[in-house]
Protein backbone atom coordinates (compact mmCIF):
# COMPACT_ATOMS: atom_id res chain seq x y z
CA UNK A 1 0.00 0.00 0.00
CA UNK A 2 2.76 2.33 1.06
CA UNK A 3 4.67 1.78 -1.92
CA UNK A 4 1.85 2.06 -4.49
CA UNK A 5 1.06 5.40 -2.73
CA UNK A 6 4.45 6.51 -3.22
CA UNK A 7 4.54 6.15 -7.23
CA UNK A 8 0.91 6.73 -8.67
CA UNK A 9 2.13 6.29 -11.70
CA UNK A 10 2.61 2.67 -11.08
CA UNK A 11 -0.76 2.36 -9.74
CA UNK A 12 -2.26 3.62 -12.61
CA UNK A 13 -2.24 0.30 -14.71
CA UNK A 14 -2.52 -1.59 -11.49
CA UNK A 15 -5.51 -0.96 -10.26
CA UNK A 16 -7.28 -1.62 -13.91
CA UNK A 17 -5.05 -4.76 -14.01
CA UNK A 18 -6.75 -5.69 -10.29
CA UNK A 19 -10.10 -5.19 -11.72
CA UNK A 20 -9.86 -7.51 -14.52
CA UNK A 21 -8.40 -10.07 -12.36
CA UNK A 22 -11.30 -9.80 -9.62
CA UNK A 23 -13.41 -10.12 -11.99
CA UNK A 24 -12.08 -12.71 -14.52
CA UNK A 25 -11.34 -14.97 -11.02
CA UNK A 26 -15.28 -14.40 -10.32
CA UNK A 27 -15.85 -15.70 -13.50
CA UNK A 28 -13.84 -19.05 -13.29
CA UNK A 29 -15.33 -19.46 -10.02
CA UNK A 30 -18.77 -18.80 -11.20
CA UNK A 31 -18.18 -21.29 -13.69
CA UNK A 32 -16.56 -24.01 -11.79
CA UNK A 33 -19.30 -23.67 -9.38
CA UNK A 34 -22.19 -24.67 -11.70
CA UNK A 35 -20.34 -27.12 -13.08
CA UNK A 36 -19.53 -28.71 -9.77
CA UNK A 37 -23.40 -27.94 -8.92
CA UNK A 38 -24.48 -29.65 -12.49
CA UNK A 39 -28.03 -28.57 -12.84
CA UNK A 40 -27.93 -25.65 -15.11
CA UNK A 41 -31.51 -25.27 -14.54
CA UNK A 42 -30.61 -23.79 -11.36
CA UNK A 43 -27.56 -22.77 -11.55
CA UNK A 44 -26.64 -21.85 -14.93
CA UNK A 45 -22.71 -21.37 -16.05
CA UNK A 46 -21.71 -18.16 -17.31
CA UNK A 47 -21.02 -19.21 -20.62
CA UNK A 48 -25.24 -19.99 -20.75
CA UNK A 49 -26.36 -16.89 -18.93
CA UNK A 50 -24.65 -14.97 -21.50
CA UNK A 51 -26.21 -16.91 -24.62
CA UNK A 52 -29.56 -16.50 -22.85
CA UNK A 53 -28.53 -12.79 -22.89
CA UNK A 54 -28.17 -12.49 -25.97
CA UNK A 55 -31.02 -13.98 -26.98
CA UNK A 56 -33.06 -11.37 -24.94
CA UNK A 57 -31.20 -8.56 -27.29
CA UNK A 58 -31.88 -10.45 -30.36
CA UNK A 59 -35.46 -11.79 -29.72
CA UNK A 60 -37.32 -9.09 -30.93
CA UNK A 61 -40.16 -9.18 -28.35
CA UNK A 62 -38.22 -9.66 -25.80
CA UNK A 63 -36.23 -6.55 -26.64
CA UNK A 64 -39.33 -4.77 -26.31
CA UNK A 65 -38.95 -5.94 -22.50
CA UNK A 66 -35.95 -4.05 -22.21
CA UNK A 67 -37.69 -0.67 -23.75
CA UNK A 68 -41.06 -0.87 -22.04
CA UNK A 69 -39.07 -1.12 -18.49
CA UNK A 70 -36.73 1.63 -19.77
CA UNK A 71 -39.64 4.09 -20.71
CA UNK A 72 -41.38 3.13 -17.69
CA UNK A 73 -37.88 4.14 -15.78
CA UNK A 74 -37.56 7.70 -17.42
CA UNK A 75 -41.24 8.95 -18.12
CA UNK A 76 -41.60 8.18 -14.22
CA UNK A 77 -38.75 9.59 -13.51
CA UNK A 78 -38.99 12.94 -15.69
CA UNK A 79 -42.66 13.59 -13.73
CA UNK A 80 -41.23 12.51 -10.60
CA UNK A 81 -38.61 15.02 -10.52
CA UNK A 82 -40.13 18.09 -12.31
CA UNK A 83 -42.89 17.21 -9.19
CA UNK A 84 -40.37 16.96 -6.65
CA UNK A 85 -38.78 20.32 -7.26
CA UNK A 86 -41.86 21.99 -7.92
CA UNK A 87 -43.36 20.90 -3.95
CA UNK A 88 -40.09 21.22 -2.63
CA UNK A 89 -39.69 24.57 -3.50
CA UNK A 90 -43.22 25.65 -2.76
CA UNK A 91 -42.60 23.87 0.65
CA UNK A 92 -39.07 25.64 0.99
CA UNK A 93 -40.39 28.77 0.07
CA UNK A 94 -43.27 29.54 2.49
CA UNK A 95 -42.69 28.61 5.91
CA UNK A 96 -46.72 27.82 6.66
CA UNK A 97 -47.01 25.16 3.84
CA UNK A 98 -43.82 24.49 5.30
CA UNK A 99 -44.95 23.23 8.47
CA UNK A 100 -48.05 21.83 7.51
CA UNK A 101 -46.38 20.11 4.47
CA UNK A 102 -43.43 18.83 6.18
CA UNK A 103 -44.75 15.76 8.26
CA UNK A 104 -46.72 14.82 5.73
CA UNK A 105 -43.97 14.33 2.90
CA UNK A 106 -41.62 12.43 5.66
CA UNK A 107 -44.85 10.04 6.32
CA UNK A 108 -45.46 9.34 3.13
CA UNK A 109 -41.82 9.19 2.34
CA UNK A 110 -41.66 6.54 4.64
CA UNK A 111 -44.60 4.43 2.93
CA UNK A 112 -43.07 1.72 0.71
CA UNK A 113 -43.77 2.55 -2.74
CA UNK A 114 -44.92 -0.29 -4.22
CA UNK A 115 -47.24 -0.92 -1.14
CA UNK A 116 -49.48 2.05 -3.07
CA UNK A 117 -49.64 -0.93 -5.64
CA UNK A 118 -52.91 -2.07 -4.35
CA UNK A 119 -54.84 1.54 -3.76
CA UNK A 120 -53.47 2.61 -7.37
CA UNK A 121 -54.50 -0.50 -9.75
CA UNK A 122 -57.65 0.35 -8.20
CA UNK A 123 -57.96 3.72 -8.75
CA UNK A 124 -56.07 3.98 -12.19
CA UNK A 125 -56.77 0.48 -13.25
CA UNK A 126 -54.43 -2.28 -14.27
CA UNK A 127 -51.30 -1.43 -15.78
CA UNK A 128 -49.17 1.69 -17.06
CA UNK A 129 -50.90 4.33 -14.94
CA UNK A 130 -50.65 2.36 -11.89
CA UNK A 131 -46.87 1.38 -12.82
CA UNK A 132 -46.39 4.75 -13.63
CA UNK A 133 -47.66 5.90 -10.45
CA UNK A 134 -45.28 4.07 -8.16
CA UNK A 135 -42.13 4.80 -10.15
CA UNK A 136 -43.37 8.41 -9.81
CA UNK A 137 -43.69 7.93 -5.71
CA UNK A 138 -40.62 6.17 -5.53
CA UNK A 139 -38.85 9.49 -7.27
CA UNK A 140 -40.76 12.18 -6.17
CA UNK A 141 -39.52 12.27 -2.06
CA UNK A 142 -35.48 12.16 -2.43
CA UNK A 143 -36.10 15.18 -4.81
CA UNK A 144 -38.38 17.11 -2.53
CA UNK A 145 -36.06 16.35 0.39
CA UNK A 146 -33.05 17.16 -1.27
CA UNK A 147 -34.65 20.24 -2.78
CA UNK A 148 -35.76 21.34 0.58
CA UNK A 149 -31.88 20.74 1.77
CA UNK A 150 -30.93 22.84 -0.91
CA UNK A 151 -33.22 26.00 -0.43
CA UNK A 152 -32.03 25.94 3.65
CA UNK A 153 -28.37 25.83 2.70
CA UNK A 154 -28.15 28.99 0.90
CA UNK A 155 -25.55 31.45 1.74
CA UNK A 156 -27.33 33.74 4.09
CA UNK A 157 -24.50 36.61 3.36
CA UNK A 158 -25.06 36.33 0.10
CA UNK A 159 -28.56 36.80 0.08
CA UNK A 160 -27.59 39.78 2.47
CA UNK A 161 -25.56 40.85 -0.04
CA UNK A 162 -27.62 40.82 -3.04
CA UNK A 163 -30.07 42.75 -0.86
CA UNK A 164 -27.92 45.69 -0.03
CA UNK A 165 -27.16 46.46 -3.58
CA UNK A 166 -30.88 46.40 -4.15
CA UNK A 167 -31.65 43.01 -5.80
CA UNK A 168 -35.36 42.12 -6.05
CA UNK A 169 -37.05 39.27 -4.54
CA UNK A 170 -37.10 37.73 -7.99
CA UNK A 171 -34.00 38.68 -8.59
CA UNK A 172 -32.42 37.04 -5.79
CA UNK A 173 -34.23 33.70 -6.38
CA UNK A 174 -33.16 33.50 -10.05
CA UNK A 175 -29.44 34.46 -9.39
CA UNK A 176 -28.77 33.26 -5.69
CA UNK A 177 -31.08 30.57 -4.05
CA UNK A 178 -31.75 28.08 -7.45
CA UNK A 179 -27.84 28.14 -8.27
CA UNK A 180 -26.88 27.42 -4.60
CA UNK A 181 -29.75 24.71 -4.58
CA UNK A 182 -28.73 23.03 -7.78
CA UNK A 183 -26.26 20.66 -6.77
CA UNK A 184 -28.39 19.39 -3.89
CA UNK A 185 -31.00 18.43 -6.83
CA UNK A 186 -29.19 16.99 -9.08
CA UNK A 187 -28.02 14.90 -5.92
CA UNK A 188 -31.58 13.92 -5.02
CA UNK A 189 -32.69 13.30 -8.67
CA UNK A 190 -29.73 10.68 -8.52
CA UNK A 191 -30.88 8.77 -5.99
CA UNK A 192 -33.84 9.06 -7.17
CA UNK A 193 -32.89 7.20 -10.76
CA UNK A 194 -31.50 4.40 -8.83
CA UNK A 195 -34.95 4.41 -6.90
CA UNK A 196 -37.15 4.52 -10.06
CA UNK A 197 -35.13 1.35 -11.25
CA UNK A 198 -35.71 -0.53 -8.04
CA UNK A 199 -39.37 0.06 -7.51
CA UNK A 200 -40.49 -0.25 -11.97
CA UNK A 201 -39.12 -4.10 -11.12
CA UNK A 202 -41.32 -4.23 -8.35
CA UNK A 203 -44.12 -3.29 -9.22
CA UNK A 204 -43.39 -5.05 -12.60
CA UNK A 205 -43.41 -8.39 -10.73
CA UNK A 206 -46.34 -7.14 -8.35
CA UNK A 207 -48.71 -5.97 -11.01
CA UNK A 208 -47.20 -5.83 -14.02
CA UNK A 209 -48.02 -8.00 -17.59
CA UNK A 210 -44.15 -7.36 -19.20
CA UNK A 211 -41.03 -5.37 -18.95
CA UNK A 212 -37.62 -6.68 -17.45
CA UNK A 213 -39.38 -7.52 -13.51
CA UNK A 214 -42.06 -9.62 -15.22
CA UNK A 215 -39.55 -11.44 -17.80
CA UNK A 216 -37.04 -12.35 -14.69
CA UNK A 217 -40.16 -13.17 -12.26
CA UNK A 218 -42.11 -15.29 -15.26
CA UNK A 219 -39.39 -17.41 -16.12
CA UNK A 220 -39.33 -19.31 -12.68
CA UNK A 221 -42.57 -20.97 -13.43
CA UNK A 222 -40.36 -22.62 -16.52
CA UNK A 223 -37.10 -23.01 -14.11
CA UNK A 224 -35.71 -20.80 -17.03
CA UNK A 225 -32.47 -19.43 -14.69
CA UNK A 226 -30.56 -18.52 -17.55
CA UNK A 227 -32.94 -15.59 -18.63
CA UNK A 228 -32.95 -14.58 -14.95
CA UNK A 229 -29.72 -13.81 -14.82
CA UNK A 230 -29.76 -12.14 -18.53
CA UNK A 231 -32.49 -9.93 -17.00
CA UNK A 232 -30.50 -9.23 -14.05
CA UNK A 233 -27.38 -8.44 -15.71
CA UNK A 234 -29.28 -5.97 -18.15
CA UNK A 235 -31.51 -4.41 -14.98
CA UNK A 236 -26.93 -3.91 -14.04
CA UNK A 237 -26.21 -3.03 -16.83
CA UNK A 238 -28.81 -0.20 -17.68
CA UNK A 239 -28.68 0.94 -14.16
CA UNK A 240 -24.86 1.47 -14.53
CA UNK A 241 -25.36 3.13 -17.52
CA UNK A 242 -28.15 5.60 -16.88
CA UNK A 243 -26.73 6.78 -13.42
CA UNK A 244 -23.00 7.68 -15.20
CA UNK A 245 -25.01 9.11 -18.37
CA UNK A 246 -27.26 11.57 -16.12
CA UNK A 247 -23.66 12.47 -13.65
CA UNK A 248 -22.09 13.40 -16.41
CA UNK A 249 -24.83 14.94 -18.41
CA UNK A 250 -25.90 17.12 -15.23
CA UNK A 251 -21.97 18.23 -14.35
CA UNK A 252 -20.95 18.88 -17.68
CA UNK A 253 -24.69 21.26 -18.80
CA UNK A 254 -24.84 22.29 -14.89
CA UNK A 255 -21.30 23.00 -14.52
CA UNK A 256 -21.51 26.73 -13.53
CA UNK A 257 -23.60 25.70 -10.63
CA UNK A 258 -20.41 23.75 -9.56
CA UNK A 259 -18.27 26.75 -9.64
CA UNK A 260 -15.25 26.87 -6.80
CA UNK A 261 -16.56 23.02 -5.80
CA UNK A 262 -13.32 20.85 -5.22
CA UNK A 263 -15.34 17.99 -5.64
CA UNK A 264 -18.32 18.30 -8.09
CA UNK B 1 -4.31 29.02 19.26
CA UNK B 2 -6.11 30.64 21.98
CA UNK B 3 -8.01 32.95 19.14
CA UNK B 4 -9.23 29.72 17.35
CA UNK B 5 -10.12 28.06 20.65
CA UNK B 6 -12.12 31.53 21.21
CA UNK B 7 -13.73 31.61 17.74
CA UNK B 8 -14.81 28.06 17.75
CA UNK B 9 -16.56 28.84 21.08
CA UNK B 10 -18.35 31.46 19.51
CA UNK B 11 -19.31 29.65 16.99
CA UNK B 12 -20.85 27.27 19.14
CA UNK B 13 -22.46 29.65 21.26
CA UNK B 14 -23.87 31.81 18.18
CA UNK B 15 -25.15 28.03 16.70
CA UNK B 16 -26.94 27.13 20.20
CA UNK B 17 -28.53 30.81 19.91
CA UNK B 18 -29.70 30.28 16.38
CA UNK B 19 -30.79 26.64 17.43
CA UNK B 20 -32.95 28.48 20.53
CA UNK B 21 -34.16 31.09 17.86
CA UNK B 22 -35.21 28.18 15.74
CA UNK B 23 -37.28 26.43 18.31
CA UNK B 24 -39.16 29.32 19.16
CA UNK B 25 -40.02 30.37 16.18
CA UNK B 26 -41.06 26.29 15.96
CA UNK B 27 -43.28 26.83 18.65
CA UNK B 28 -44.94 29.79 17.64
CA UNK B 29 -46.02 28.50 14.15
CA UNK B 30 -47.05 24.98 15.43
CA UNK B 31 -50.81 26.12 15.63
CA UNK B 32 -50.73 26.43 11.97
CA UNK B 33 -49.15 23.51 11.39
CA UNK B 34 -52.03 22.03 13.50
CA UNK B 35 -54.68 23.73 11.79
CA UNK B 36 -53.17 23.04 8.15
CA UNK B 37 -52.83 19.05 9.18
CA UNK B 38 -56.22 19.40 10.59
CA UNK B 39 -57.57 21.26 7.10
CA UNK B 40 -55.91 18.05 5.11
CA UNK B 41 -56.95 15.55 7.18
CA UNK B 42 -60.79 17.25 6.28
CA UNK B 43 -60.53 17.64 2.70
CA UNK B 44 -59.59 14.25 2.41
CA UNK B 45 -62.90 13.03 4.34
CA UNK B 46 -64.42 15.60 1.94
CA UNK B 47 -62.77 14.04 -1.50
CA UNK B 48 -63.65 10.65 0.00
CA UNK B 49 -67.36 11.36 0.92
CA UNK B 50 -67.79 12.69 -2.30
CA UNK B 51 -66.46 9.71 -4.05
CA UNK B 52 -69.00 7.99 -2.51
CA UNK B 53 -67.34 4.71 -2.10
CA UNK B 54 -65.89 3.95 1.47
CA UNK B 55 -64.47 0.35 0.32
CA UNK B 56 -62.22 2.06 -2.89
CA UNK B 57 -61.96 5.19 -1.31
CA UNK B 58 -61.58 5.43 2.84
CA UNK B 59 -61.86 8.95 4.25
CA UNK B 60 -59.82 9.11 7.39
CA UNK B 61 -62.57 7.91 9.33
CA UNK B 62 -63.15 4.84 7.75
CA UNK B 63 -59.37 4.25 7.92
CA UNK B 64 -59.29 5.02 11.50
CA UNK B 65 -61.44 2.80 12.71
CA UNK B 66 -60.01 0.04 10.57
CA UNK B 67 -56.46 0.86 11.71
CA UNK B 68 -57.85 0.43 15.58
CA UNK B 69 -59.82 -2.82 14.36
CA UNK B 70 -56.41 -4.28 13.56
CA UNK B 71 -54.70 -2.86 15.98
CA UNK B 72 -56.60 -3.99 18.73
CA UNK B 73 -58.40 -7.68 17.71
CA UNK B 74 -56.51 -7.92 13.87
CA UNK B 75 -53.68 -9.44 12.30
CA UNK B 76 -51.72 -5.91 12.26
CA UNK B 77 -49.68 -6.69 15.45
CA UNK B 78 -48.64 -9.90 14.31
CA UNK B 79 -47.66 -8.75 10.43
CA UNK B 80 -45.72 -5.59 11.60
CA UNK B 81 -43.42 -8.03 14.26
CA UNK B 82 -43.03 -10.70 11.27
CA UNK B 83 -42.10 -7.90 8.51
CA UNK B 84 -39.97 -5.93 11.42
CA UNK B 85 -38.06 -9.46 12.56
CA UNK B 86 -37.00 -9.70 8.65
CA UNK B 87 -35.94 -6.64 8.31
CA UNK B 88 -33.90 -6.81 11.30
CA UNK B 89 -32.42 -10.05 11.00
CA UNK B 90 -31.38 -9.33 7.14
CA UNK B 91 -29.93 -5.96 8.38
CA UNK B 92 -28.26 -7.26 11.18
CA UNK B 93 -26.55 -9.68 8.92
CA UNK B 94 -26.02 -7.13 6.03
CA UNK B 95 -24.68 -4.31 7.74
CA UNK B 96 -22.05 -6.95 9.48
CA UNK B 97 -21.36 -8.03 6.16
CA UNK B 98 -21.20 -4.67 4.32
CA UNK B 99 -19.08 -3.09 7.05
CA UNK B 100 -16.52 -5.79 7.28
CA UNK B 101 -16.33 -5.32 3.25
CA UNK B 102 -16.12 -1.54 3.48
CA UNK B 103 -13.21 -1.48 6.36
CA UNK B 104 -11.48 -3.82 4.20
CA UNK B 105 -11.51 -1.61 0.69
CA UNK B 106 -11.60 1.30 2.83
CA UNK B 107 -7.90 0.19 4.23
CA UNK B 108 -5.98 -1.24 1.46
CA UNK B 109 -6.01 -0.07 -2.18
CA UNK B 110 -5.40 -3.68 -3.42
CA UNK B 111 -8.55 -4.75 -1.98
CA UNK B 112 -10.20 -2.24 -2.92
CA UNK B 113 -9.47 -2.58 -6.84
CA UNK B 114 -10.69 -6.16 -6.22
CA UNK B 115 -14.00 -5.49 -4.77
CA UNK B 116 -14.73 -2.08 -6.77
CA UNK B 117 -16.08 -4.10 -9.96
CA UNK B 118 -18.78 -6.30 -8.09
CA UNK B 119 -20.19 -3.66 -5.52
CA UNK B 120 -20.36 -1.23 -8.50
CA UNK B 121 -22.01 -3.63 -10.73
CA UNK B 122 -24.05 -5.22 -8.04
CA UNK B 123 -25.09 -1.72 -6.35
CA UNK B 124 -27.67 -1.18 -9.54
CA UNK B 125 -29.04 -4.60 -9.80
CA UNK B 126 -32.18 -4.04 -7.44
CA UNK B 127 -32.65 -6.63 -4.80
CA UNK B 128 -36.03 -7.82 -6.14
CA UNK B 129 -34.51 -8.67 -9.70
CA UNK B 130 -32.89 -11.55 -7.07
CA UNK B 131 -36.29 -12.69 -5.91
CA UNK B 132 -36.76 -15.07 -8.76
CA UNK B 133 -33.29 -17.15 -8.18
CA UNK B 134 -33.79 -16.52 -4.74
CA UNK B 135 -36.96 -18.30 -4.49
CA UNK B 136 -34.98 -21.36 -6.83
CA UNK B 137 -32.17 -21.90 -4.54
CA UNK B 138 -33.93 -20.94 -1.15
CA UNK B 139 -37.42 -21.93 -1.08
CA UNK B 140 -40.43 -19.55 -0.57
CA UNK B 141 -39.66 -19.55 2.78
CA UNK B 142 -37.86 -17.19 5.00
CA UNK B 143 -34.53 -17.94 4.14
CA UNK B 144 -34.95 -16.09 0.33
CA UNK B 145 -36.91 -12.83 2.47
CA UNK B 146 -33.91 -12.37 4.50
CA UNK B 147 -31.18 -13.48 2.00
CA UNK B 148 -32.43 -10.49 -0.21
CA UNK B 149 -32.49 -7.94 2.64
CA UNK B 150 -28.82 -8.75 3.17
CA UNK B 151 -28.51 -8.00 -0.09
CA UNK B 152 -30.45 -4.78 -0.19
CA UNK B 153 -28.31 -3.60 2.96
CA UNK B 154 -24.36 -5.12 2.52
CA UNK B 155 -23.51 -2.79 -0.47
CA UNK B 156 -25.27 0.54 0.67
CA UNK B 157 -23.04 -0.22 4.16
CA UNK B 158 -19.79 -1.40 2.04
CA UNK B 159 -19.52 1.63 0.15
CA UNK B 160 -20.46 4.07 2.95
CA UNK B 161 -17.68 2.20 5.22
CA UNK B 162 -15.20 2.83 2.63
CA UNK B 163 -16.27 6.43 2.43
CA UNK B 164 -15.59 7.02 6.29
CA UNK B 165 -12.60 4.85 6.43
CA UNK B 166 -11.06 7.47 3.60
CA UNK B 167 -12.12 10.18 5.20
CA UNK B 168 -10.25 9.75 8.71
CA UNK B 169 -8.35 12.64 9.24
CA UNK B 170 -5.01 12.18 8.36
CA UNK B 171 -3.67 14.07 11.22
CA UNK B 172 -5.35 11.72 13.99
CA UNK B 173 -3.52 8.64 12.37
CA UNK B 174 -0.17 10.51 12.85
CA UNK B 175 -0.71 11.35 16.09
CA UNK B 176 -1.92 8.18 17.18
CA UNK B 177 1.01 6.32 15.63
CA UNK B 178 3.46 9.41 16.72
CA UNK B 179 2.11 8.31 20.09
CA UNK B 180 3.13 4.26 19.44
CA UNK B 181 -0.51 3.00 18.61
CA UNK B 182 -0.08 -0.37 17.18
CA UNK B 183 -2.07 -1.17 14.34
CA UNK B 184 -4.65 -2.68 15.59
CA UNK B 185 -5.39 -0.33 18.51
CA UNK B 186 -5.00 2.34 15.70
CA UNK B 187 -7.96 0.70 13.61
CA UNK B 188 -10.36 0.33 16.72
CA UNK B 189 -9.21 3.35 18.32
CA UNK B 190 -9.24 6.05 15.61
CA UNK B 191 -10.24 4.30 12.16
CA UNK B 192 -13.16 2.60 13.43
CA UNK B 193 -14.57 5.20 15.39
CA UNK B 194 -14.00 8.32 12.45
CA UNK B 195 -16.15 6.00 10.39
CA UNK B 196 -18.74 5.27 12.33
CA UNK B 197 -21.02 8.46 10.98
CA UNK B 198 -20.35 7.27 7.82
CA UNK B 199 -21.95 3.76 8.72
CA UNK B 200 -24.38 4.66 10.43
CA UNK B 201 -25.84 7.12 7.52
CA UNK B 202 -25.22 3.82 4.91
CA UNK B 203 -26.92 1.49 7.48
CA UNK B 204 -29.79 4.68 7.54
CA UNK B 205 -30.43 4.03 3.65
CA UNK B 206 -30.17 0.05 3.71
CA UNK B 207 -32.93 0.55 6.29
CA UNK B 208 -35.56 2.27 4.04
CA UNK B 209 -34.56 -0.08 1.02
CA UNK B 210 -35.26 -3.23 3.22
CA UNK B 211 -38.55 -2.03 4.47
CA UNK B 212 -39.39 -1.76 0.73
CA UNK B 213 -37.27 -5.09 -0.26
CA UNK B 214 -39.48 -7.18 2.29
CA UNK B 215 -42.70 -5.84 1.62
CA UNK B 216 -42.70 -6.74 -2.15
CA UNK B 217 -41.28 -10.11 -1.17
CA UNK B 218 -43.95 -10.47 1.28
CA UNK B 219 -46.35 -9.38 -1.18
CA UNK B 220 -44.87 -11.71 -4.15
CA UNK B 221 -45.89 -14.76 -1.53
CA UNK B 222 -45.57 -14.83 2.16
CA UNK B 223 -47.40 -16.73 5.40
CA UNK B 224 -47.59 -13.52 7.04
CA UNK B 225 -46.34 -10.19 7.29
CA UNK B 226 -47.74 -6.42 6.13
CA UNK B 227 -46.89 -7.16 2.57
CA UNK B 228 -49.37 -9.95 2.83
CA UNK B 229 -52.02 -7.54 4.79
CA UNK B 230 -51.64 -5.69 1.83
CA UNK B 231 -52.63 -7.97 -0.94
CA UNK B 232 -55.38 -9.58 1.25
CA UNK B 233 -57.04 -5.99 0.67
CA UNK B 234 -56.60 -6.48 -2.92
CA UNK B 235 -58.13 -10.03 -2.82
CA UNK B 236 -61.29 -7.98 -1.13
CA UNK B 237 -61.42 -4.87 -2.81
CA UNK B 238 -61.30 -3.03 0.49
CA UNK B 239 -58.94 -0.53 0.48
CA UNK B 240 -59.79 0.49 4.27
CA UNK B 241 -57.10 -2.40 5.28
CA UNK B 242 -54.78 -1.47 2.75
CA UNK B 243 -54.71 2.12 4.33
CA UNK B 244 -54.39 1.01 7.63
CA UNK B 245 -51.45 -1.25 6.59
CA UNK B 246 -50.14 1.74 4.94
CA UNK B 247 -50.21 3.80 8.12
CA UNK B 248 -48.62 1.27 10.05
CA UNK B 249 -45.78 0.92 7.47
CA UNK B 250 -45.48 5.01 7.31
CA UNK B 251 -45.13 4.84 11.00
CA UNK B 252 -42.97 2.30 11.55
CA UNK B 253 -40.59 3.75 8.38
CA UNK B 254 -40.66 6.57 10.54
CA UNK B 255 -40.09 5.73 14.12
CA UNK B 256 -36.86 3.42 12.58
CA UNK B 257 -35.11 6.41 10.76
CA UNK B 258 -35.67 8.60 13.70
CA UNK B 259 -33.64 5.91 16.16
CA UNK B 260 -31.31 5.92 13.27
CA UNK B 261 -31.23 10.05 13.31
CA UNK B 262 -30.72 9.63 17.36
CA UNK B 263 -28.01 7.36 17.44
CA UNK B 264 -25.97 8.97 14.50
CA UNK B 265 -26.41 12.07 16.63
CA UNK B 266 -25.57 10.58 20.12
CA UNK B 267 -22.94 8.47 18.82
CA UNK B 268 -22.04 9.88 15.54
CA UNK B 269 -20.82 13.54 16.22
CA UNK B 270 -18.30 12.98 18.75
CA UNK B 271 -15.60 11.56 16.25
CA UNK B 272 -16.96 13.65 12.94
CA UNK B 273 -13.98 15.17 11.49
CA UNK B 274 -16.38 18.93 11.48
CA UNK B 275 -16.30 18.47 15.33
CA UNK B 276 -13.04 17.81 15.26
CA UNK B 277 -12.05 20.93 13.59
CA UNK B 278 -11.44 19.27 9.96
CA UNK B 279 -8.71 16.97 8.83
Amino acid sequence: MNRAASSPGHWRWQRPALNVLAVLMAVLAWHGAALWKDNLLVFPTPLTALSALGDVLTDPEQRTELVITLRRVIIGFAMGSVLGVAVGSLIGGVRSIAMTLEPIVHFLRSVTPVAWIVPATIWLGVGEGSLRFIVVYATVFPVIINTLAGLSEVPVNKVRMARTFGASRLRIYRTIIVPSAVPYIVTGMRLSLGYSFMSVVAAEMVAGRDGIGFLIYDSRIFFDTPTMFAGILLLGAAGLLCDKVFSVAAHRGLARFYAGQVNP
Amino acid sequence: MSTTTRARADAVAADRGRRGAARRATLRRAPVAVAGICLIIIGWEAFSRAYGKPLLFPGPVDTGNALIDGLTGGDIPAASAASVARVLTGLLIGSAAGVLLGLLSGSSRVLEALFEPFINVFRFIPPLAWFAPALLWLGSGETSKIALIVYTSVFVVAVNTAAGVKAVPRNMVRMARTYGASPVRLFFGVRLPASLPYIFSGVRIALGNAFMTVVTAEMLGASSGLGVLITQGTANTDVRGVFAALIVLGALGLCADRVFVGLLRRYGGRFSARTLGGP
